[in-house]
């Protein structure tokens, strides 16, 4: 197939598909399928030449990478001084909105340094945040901190800045879901386990 | 001779703007250019911002001229410190209530400008507009669209069974 064949189709196709449209010299099942991965790929050029010239493509990476951190900052408890931890759904939705943003996220190391050890999310936020000095929750249940969250401390020690520990009642530990409706209502000190932990360097 | 406290600012379209010298300075490019110029009446043109932008930009460093002062001071704590505390005023919040063309303007001249506090504020308006949206819902806000390749969505899939697991 030459070049010519699909850009004359895709012209066709801008101006409405004609009656008269012919794919009959295209014979295999292989060359339609070449067609279809051009088409494709055509298809993803107009959509990023769509949002190069959408009013937000003006911000250049820095204005961005600023308001994903705004966007990633943790709120302030409204009745007491406790500091909310990260909005980690919007930062992950920011990076599925489209590839520029994407790009501008996780080439922004700071942005991932918010680790919640006890969140399926703490690998991935380990990983992004590039080495640079993070921020640790941690849950303590029953007075003691769970291993995964034990070996996430201990490998990311030299980069921790605080951790904050979070601690849950025992009659709490039965339901996973109530734990989970938890998150954010921690203390912002660390308990004598974590402590110990810490101090130790190794569970 | 003209007033020594003042200076004649050009926007892009050619607007002029006599503005006090202290509200000028809250720019830190134009700071810079006025402490190489000197004593001067020449005019500062502004070649990347258009007049109803300028007007906008003018409007909130006079608002602001008195902050300007207090974080110039000793007791800030840096660039983190900046970031958690910038709280977003009802008066700033009724400045940013223009349509988003302008609003993006405003904050692209404020970075290039070098106008932290406008920068800072415009930043976190347009952050309290995304917070809590899903992607489609900020694509549809900004006029984005889905670029992504169907190897890249599947790969973002995936990304979805951690990031909703908490």
């Amino acid at each position: 197939m030459t070049e010519a064949q699909p850009l004359s189709l895709l012209r066709c196709l801008a101006k409405g598909v004609p009656s008269d449209l012919n794919l009959e010299p295209v014979s295999s099942v292989s060359e339609l399928q070449l067609l279809l991965e051009y088409l494709l790929g055509v298809l993803l050029a107009v959509r990023g030449r769509m949002n190069q010239l959408s009013s937000i493509d003006r911000f250049p990476p820095e204005v961005l990478a600023a308001i994903f951190d705004f966007v990633r900052l943790p709120k302030w408890h409204e009745d007491t001084d406790r500091e909310l931890p990260p909005d980690h759904r919007s930062l992950v939705a920011i990076t599925h909105v489209c590839r520029r943003w994407r790009t501008v996220a996780l080439d922004c190391s700071s942005l991932w340094t918010g680790i919640v050890a006890y969140s399926s999310s703490a690998q991935t936020f380990s990983e992004r945040s590039h080495g640079a000095p993070v921020d640790m929750s941690v849950v303590v249940i029953r007075g003691k901190l769970p291993k995964m969250q034990q070996s996430l401390l201990v490998k990311l020690r030299p980069l921790i800045r605080e951790p904050m520990a979070l601690q849950f009642p025992d009659s709490l530990y039965s339901d996973r879901n109530k734990l989970a409706g938890f998150q954010g209502s921690g203390h912002r000190r660390m308990t004598t386990n974590v402590q110990a932990c810490w101090s130790a360097g190794a569970p | 001779m003209g007033d020594s406290n003042r200076l004649t600012l050009v926007a892009s379209d050619g607007g002029k703007f006599v503005v006090d010298k202290e509200v000028v300075q809250m720019s830190v490019l134009l700071k810079n250019m006025i402490e190489d110029l000197g004593e001067t009446d020449e005019s500062i043109p502004i070649p990347n911002v258009t007049s109803p932008v300028l007007t906008k930009v003018i409007e909130f460093c006079e608002n602001h001229r008195t902050d300007a002062a207090r974080t110039d001071g000793p007791n800030v704590d840096g660039d983190d410190a900046r970031m958690r505390t910038a709280v977003v005023s009802d008066w700033d919040r009724q400045f940013f209530d223009v349509d988003q063309d302008l609003m993006f303007e405003i904050i692209v001249a404020a970075n290039y400008l070098d106008i932290k506090s406008l920068v800072d504020v415009g930043c976190k308006v347009v952050a309290d507009m995304i917070k809590g949206k899903s992607p489609q819902e900020i694509r549809d806000l900004f006029d984005i669209v889905n670029d992504f390749s169907p190897e890249e969505e599947a790969a973002l899939r995936k990304e979805n069974e951690w990031a909703n697991d908490r």
